[in-house]
């Protein structure tokens, strides 16, 4: 028996777990698989600085000076991309087959409010590199929440976190980006997935 | 046949994914690793940088006390670096600098004019002139800037080497 897997049923001699993994996570027919984007996002923190004066330069820098950075940001960049194609294809998916329906009403409800988050990623995600498109996109952005009628100055300027869009907005979208959203996001899939769990998939997969 | 070799094929799928699933995390592990350490280890550029000799340091002609002053690049942004020298001129075409920094924590040594000798006002280490270590806690003989001249002017590489290593360039 190799060094390996002693440690391994060393572990699981007391933390049991051997037949939740095998049964409980690996076997089952949806897998969790979203990794892609927070790791990729982890490590470019370690060279991000979510400052005006700043951040092109560093974006620039982890891109093209550190090793591999052209790749890292790239499986951010595509995976980003890619999530908002899969999260509309799994909504449609659902839809048709009405699975939103009774009793899973209120998985349908957390999966419209985990759509809202990674809306809400692509949005503040996309200021970040602070280049004229970041800059435009989010200025655009903003001033369109600008117009909702009554509240709409307020939300504009909670969210550049003044009249103009600068440094506030850069450090409250950088903020959100990688603090509040994975921790709301992380929330509502956990609620997502015991919901799933405990209800079953509707229909055949 | 496959029912014999033991292999059937959901064991051939269990196996494949598998394959597939470390291969993929090897991988893109090796690339976050390397992207990790980043420019750790990248080594840092060398610049020579003129200096003169105006006898700052002490009695004996052509000993100064040498600031070099330079930029450097920090990541993505220029940083300024400063560096202290003690210079002698040891022959008309040979220079010796001695970095300030002392070995044990980086504190920077004065010379003292009377005991001819380099004191480190942290922890009490002393060198001698040419930068060996007399007492105190120092684990080494003071670093070295490498030396050139070039056209009677001297020039300071802003590296240094362990003392023994190249202290004189000609060219």
């Amino acid at each position: 028996m190799n060094v390996l897997k002693r440690i391994y049923f060393w572990v699981d001699e007391r933390l049991e777990m051997h037949a939740y993994i095998k049964k409980d996570i690996l076997d089952k027919p949806i897998p969790k698989g979203l990794n892609l984007l927070a790791v990729t996002g982890s490590f470019m923190t370690l060279y991000y600085v979510p400052s005006p004066e700043q951040a092109y330069d560093a974006v620039d820098y982890l891109t093209f000076e550190v090793p591999m950075g052209q790749v890292i940001r790239g499986v951010h960049h595509w995976s980003a991309n890619l999530m908002m194609v899969t999260v509309f294809l799994h909504m449609i998916r659902v839809f048709i087959y009405g699975a939103y329906k009774k009793p899973r009403e209120i998985n349908w409800m957390s999966g419209v409010c985990l759509l809202c988050l990674v809306m809400g990623f692509g949005f503040t995600g996309y200021l970040l590199p602070w280049d004229q498109k970041a800059y435009w996109a989010t200025k655009v952005g903003t001033s369109v929440m600008g117009t909702v009628p009554v509240v709409g100055d307020y939300i504009l300027r909670i969210m550049r976190g003044g009249s103009d869009l600068g440094a506030l907005t850069l450090t409250r979208f950088y903020t959100l980006h990688v603090l509040f959203l994975p921790l709301l996001t992380i929330i509502f899939l956990i609620a997502h997935f015991v919901m799933i769990r405990k209800q079953g998939v509707s229909s055949p997969l | 046949m496959s029912r014999d070799s033991g292999l059937d094929r959901r064991r051939f799928m269990e196996v494949g994914i598998y394959t597939i699933t470390g291969a993929i995390t090897v991988v893109s592990g090796i690339a976050l690793v390397r992207f990790a350490i980043g420019p750790s280890f990248h080594p840092e550029k060398v610049r020579w940088i003129e200096v003169e000799l105006d006898d700052t340091a002490g009695r004996i002609p052509d000993f100064s006390r040498v600031v070099l002053e330079y930029e450097k690049r920090d990541g993505w942004l220029t940083a300024s670096a400063r560096s202290l020298a003690y210079v002698m001129r040891k022959k008309q075409d040979e220079v010796v600098a001695i970095s300030a920094a002392c070995t044990h924590l980086g504190c920077i040594v004065t010379w003292d004019e009377d005991q001819q000798i380099f004191k480190c006002p942290c922890h009490n280490g002393r060198y001698n002139a040419e930068g060996e270590v007399i007492s105190g806690p120092p684990p080494k003989p003071l670093r070295r800037h490498r030396t050139k001249i070039e056209d009677n002017r001297i020039l300071l590489a802003t590296e240094t080497v362990a003392y023994g290593g190249i202290a004189h360039e000609r060219s």
